[in-house]
């Protein structure tokens, strides 16, 4: 009963997080569904979709967890986090403080995520131009201090929001692709030339994350 | 000078601060901090002295030199301007009379006259004048030579008191002085003994630099065989390498992050497992320790330890075995040795399941569990988990052979124990058990095995006890004690939640006609009547209310299903002893089930106990509600993580076409929310099994493996959404 659509080399894990109402649902269903919905409800819980894109003509399966922001909806498990390669830490741009609060997921992420994960910052809701609270440049140039990459999107209009993912996965397939060691599947001996993992690229902080900055 | 002497002060101020710090910091070594808070001590009184000393010179010199130029300086001054004012008088009375006209007699006259005045007057000031001067010379003098003089005392008692201070402190020094030279002394044999311990190893080490520690203790004191740091390669899609504490102790392989971190376990049992070299890896020195869940792969520093570790591994496998019959109580008492303590009480429990041993121990304090419930056999080691009893090995096999549906058979120590199967074994146990199946035994005559009893012997009788169950009470029995206490109290609570939670006028009619005939009795009188009935009075079938006239089959079924909801396990356990069909629907109450009202009554391990004893974990009453809707209404986190483990189906959609889902989404209750959604894309997953492995597999486990955790040993921790459920109804 497997589908075409059930086929893939990769299957990547990643969380998506931020503040209450700084639309992660919103863009998960876009990304996933296509779809918008301005009156969506708050996430209770989590929510998951998946949908398959082709990175290097490798087709990668992206599950997406799409957490609850508000913290009375979210339930008492640090396994959100378990497994994940991939993170998304959304703010509104039309919300100074749910950018601010940025820094605290990021922690949240240390705490409980791989110390690998790679991590994406997202300000979300880039058509309220008039409404703007979060200048572009400030955003960039935090992302750039803490070794993530940065985007800004529109769940609404859609803007970005392939590009977010499809970046973030290529960047995880990357990662992945490169550390990749035999005995998954046929231990090639013409992998094992590549002696170690691979060399993160240097970034200001601990040097953790490569810092790919989109530009918008 | 006074400024910078005030500066003085303040820096021997900071300094003795700084040395008090040093104090505080070096408060584990006793004498350097006493010596060094007494020395502070002496030096801050110093330096109060030396501040009164600065505040005298202050006085002294500069208030008594000022008050000193100031008064007597003026004075002087005034003098001298008067002094001045007359000289000029005189000058101009002199400049006068040389003026005047030989002629003019009279006016010659009137100038001599003011000249003799004028000169009367100025020689009178001169010498008030000169008088001042001197006045003023010796004045000086005195004045200098006093504050000089206070100054000088001042300083004779600052150097006075200091002296004091000094030769009080004196002996101590002395003494610290002694204890030094032993000190140092001490630390000279030390570096010797180091720098020969330095040498004797860097010799034996000439061979091997880089062996650091090789052997393996299978008998070691402490339960650890061997110990070291290795390269462990995470589980998820990164693969990264992480530099990990390994330690092979109690037949599990565990490691630890930082030093003081709780060990988490990589391998429950070791007696499960193989390890082998793994070469098609491009890393050197692998090894691969492959458990039946998991494997995980390893990396030592050396070919030398990789060696060490495989053969710590297997020689463990090895003595495991070995030790698996007779040597089982030192393991235990190992278990409980302080140095592997940390592994009970681990505040990590995503890793950390119920080890083998402490299922053991937990099981066998249950009265009559310490021997085998069929034929007595001392320190059972396998359990029935669908009668809660412990066996011995000969008597599990003979349960085996059974069947599942009147006997589930697990190891205490092979096996890993759920949380809630645990618990319901701690619920019940031998003593409980016996008291039911083995009631007639006496009575009959029939002789019960013993340990030495043939195989024959003890399978007939075991076929006998719990397949025919020949020596239970045929009418309830009149042996077991009735316990009136908490009979009378989930009676009363199960009407009010009849007539209170259930708001279907059906729910109500039903508990009216179950309990009728009593209707005008007290409510307590009902309860005790009942509860005698069900258990004690041979002839109580008659008069049995709740139960409709000639149906054998539904009485141990409405005592079963009532016993749920009360939680008690031992009466769950007699009712299904005397035939109680676990899947037992009442009619009268919605259709309900067992399973349902044990879910109602809210304790997890009713709900344990009828699934495995065969439950339908996805039977629905009339209203189309199943245990998991009713879990999922009543905010049980606990039972919904567990029902979802058993196979529920979550997508029943109940009368109102909702799902338990959709139920807990209106309800709010994220934990729920999670538990289903996590299970309904675990279900996804899994149809459609990719190549590689499934992290979402993975993560599932790990999260339901938390709740389950959470429900059987916190609780409280999952109650959070409860009040507001109260609130709401």
């Amino acid at each position: 009963m497997r589908g075409k659509d059930d086929e893939y080399d990769y299957l990547f894990k990643v969380v998506l997080i931020g503040d209450s109402g700084v639309g992660k649902s919103n863009l998960l269903s876009r990304f996933t569904r296509n779809e918008f919905n301005l009156e969506s409800k708050s996430t209770i819980g989590v929510e998951f979709a998946t949908r398959s894109i082709q990175v290097d003509s490798k087709t990668v399966k992206a599950q997406i967890w799409d957490t609850a922001g508000q913290e009375r909806y979210r339930a008492i498990t640090s396994a959100y986090y378990r497994g994940a390669v991939g993170a998304l830490v959304v703010y509104d741009i039309a919300k100074y403080l749910t950018y601010e609060n940025a820094e605290r997921w990021l922690k949240e992420l240390q705490d409980h995520a791989d110390a690998n994960i790679v991590i994406m910052l997202v300000g979300n809701k880039s058509d309220l131009r008039h409404l703007r609270a979060v200048p572009t440049d400030e955003a960039k140039s935090f992302a750039e201090k803490n070794g993530l990459s940065f985007i800004e999107t529109s769940a609404l209009d859609s803007t970005n929001v392939e590009t977010a993912f499809h970046s973030i996965l290529a960047e995880i397939h990357r990662i992945v692709s490169q550390r990749q060691i035999t005995g998954q599947q046929e231990p090639e001996f013409g992998s094992s030339t590549v002696i170690d993992p691979i060399k993160v690229l240097p970034t200001h902080q601990e040097g953790k994350q490569t810092p790919c900055c989109q530009n918008i | 000078m006074i400024d910078t002497g005030k500066a003085f002060c303040a820096a021997n101020k900071q300094f003795m601060n700084g040395i008090r710090d040093l104090a505080q910091y070096s408060n584990k070594d006793l004498l350097v901090e006493t010596s060094l808070t007494k020395f502070s001590d002496n030096l801050q009184e110093m330096i109060s002295y030396h501040t009164t000393l600065f505040d005298q010179t202050q006085r002294s010199i500069k208030a008594q030199l000022q008050t000193f130029v100031k008064e007597d300086i003026r004075k002087f001054k005034d003098a001298k301007k008067q002094f001045e004012k007359v000289s000029e008088e005189k000058e101009n009375a002199l400049a006068k009379n040389a003026q005047v006209q030989r002629n003019k007699q009279h006016e010659v006259e009137e100038a001599t006259n003011i000249l003799t005045a004028t000169r009367k007057c100025f020689r009178h000031i001169a010498l008030d004048y000169v008088l001042q001067i001197n006045v003023l010379q010796s004045k000086r003098r005195s004045e200098i030579l006093k504050s000089m003089l206070s100054f000088m005392s001042a300083h004779l008692t600052f150097f006075h008191q200091g002296y004091d201070l000094f030769s009080e402190l004196k002996p101590y020094m002395n003494d610290l002085g002694a204890q030094l030279d032993r000190l140092g002394v001490d630390a000279a044999k030390e570096k010797r003994d180091m720098e020969q311990k330095h040498s004797t190893i860097q010799q034996k080490q000439d061979f091997s630099s880089d062996d650091t520690k090789l052997e393996y203790n299978v008998d070691a004191a402490n339960g650890i065989v061997m110990e070291g740091y290795l390269f462990k390669r995470a589980s998820n899609a990164f693969k990264t390498w992480n530099r990990r504490w390994f330690s092979i102790q109690n037949n599990q392989l565990v490691y630890q992050k930082k030093f003081k971190d709780n060990p988490t376990v990589v391998v429950e049992d070791l007696r499960l497992c193989t390890v082998k070299h793994c070469e098609d890896i491009e890393r050197r020195f692998c090894f691969e320790v492959v458990s039946p869940t998991k494997s995980c792969m390893l990396q030592a520093d050396s070919e030398k330890l990789r060696q060490a570790w495989i053969k710590a591994v297997q020689t463990s496998i090895a003595t495991a075995y070995r030790e698996k019959g007779d040597e089982s109580e030192k393991l235990e008492k190992k278990s409980s040795s302080p140095s592997t303590g940390s592994l009970e009480s681990g505040s990590e429990p995503k890793e950390k399941l119920l080890k083998g041993e402490s299922a053991l121990q937990q099981v066998q304090c249950i009265a009559g569990n310490i021997t085998c419930c069929d034929c007595g056999l001392a320190d059972p080691r396998w359990a029935s988990i669908n009668l809660g009893i412990t066996l011995c090995i000969e008597c599990s096999g003979i349960h085996r052979s059974l069947g599942v549906h009147f006997s589930k058979v697990r190891s205490l120590t092979l096996d890993t124990w759920e949380p809630e199967l645990l618990k319901l074994m701690c619920e019940l146990g031998n003593g409980v058990i016996n008291r039911i199946y083995e009631a007639k035994v006496e009575r009959m005559g029939v002789k019960k095995p013993q340990p030495g009893s043939q195989r024959q012997e003890k399978e007939a009788y075991i076929r006998a006890k719990y397949v025919e169950r020949k020596f239970v009470e045929r009418q309830p029995a009149s042996v077991s004690p009735p316990e009136p206490g908490p009979k009378v109290l989930p009676l009363s609570q199960e009407e009010k939640r009849l007539s209170g939670t259930e708001k279907s006028p059906l729910a109500a009619r039903s508990s009216d006609s179950g309990i009728q005939r009593s209707a005008d009795d007290s409510r307590e009188h009902l309860a005790s009547t009942l509860s005698t009935n069900s258990l004690c009075e041979p002839e109580g079938e008659k008069r049995d209310p709740p139960v409709p006239r000639d149906s054998t089959q539904l009485r141990p079924g409405l005592q079963l299903y009532r016993a749920a909801y009360k939680k008690n396990l031992p009466d769950m356990a007699e009712a299904l002893a005397h035939g109680a069909e676990v899947n037992w629907v009442n009619a009268e109450e919605n259709k309900a089930t067992p399973l349902i009202q044990a879910v109602l009554g809210g304790s997890l391990v009713t709900c344990e106990f009828l699934l495995q004893n065969g439950a339908n974990v996805n039977h629905r009453d009339v209203k189309g509600r199943g245990p998991l809707h009713h879990a999922t209404v009543l905010g049980h986190t606990g039972q919904v993580c567990l029902f979802l483990k058993r196979g529920a189906n979550q997508h029943a959609a109940d009368e109102d076409g909702k799902d338990p889902l959709s139920i807990a989404v209106e309800a709010a209750n994220a934990d729920i929310v999670t538990l289903l959604r996590l299970a309904r894309m675990n279900e996804e997953m899994r149809e459609s099994e990719g190549l590689f492995g499934q992290p979402g597999d993975e993560t599932y486990q790990d999260i339901f493996r938390d709740f389950s955790q959470m429900a059987s040993n916190n609780p409280e921790k999952l109650n959070r959404f409860q009040q507001s459920d109260s609130q709401k109804s």
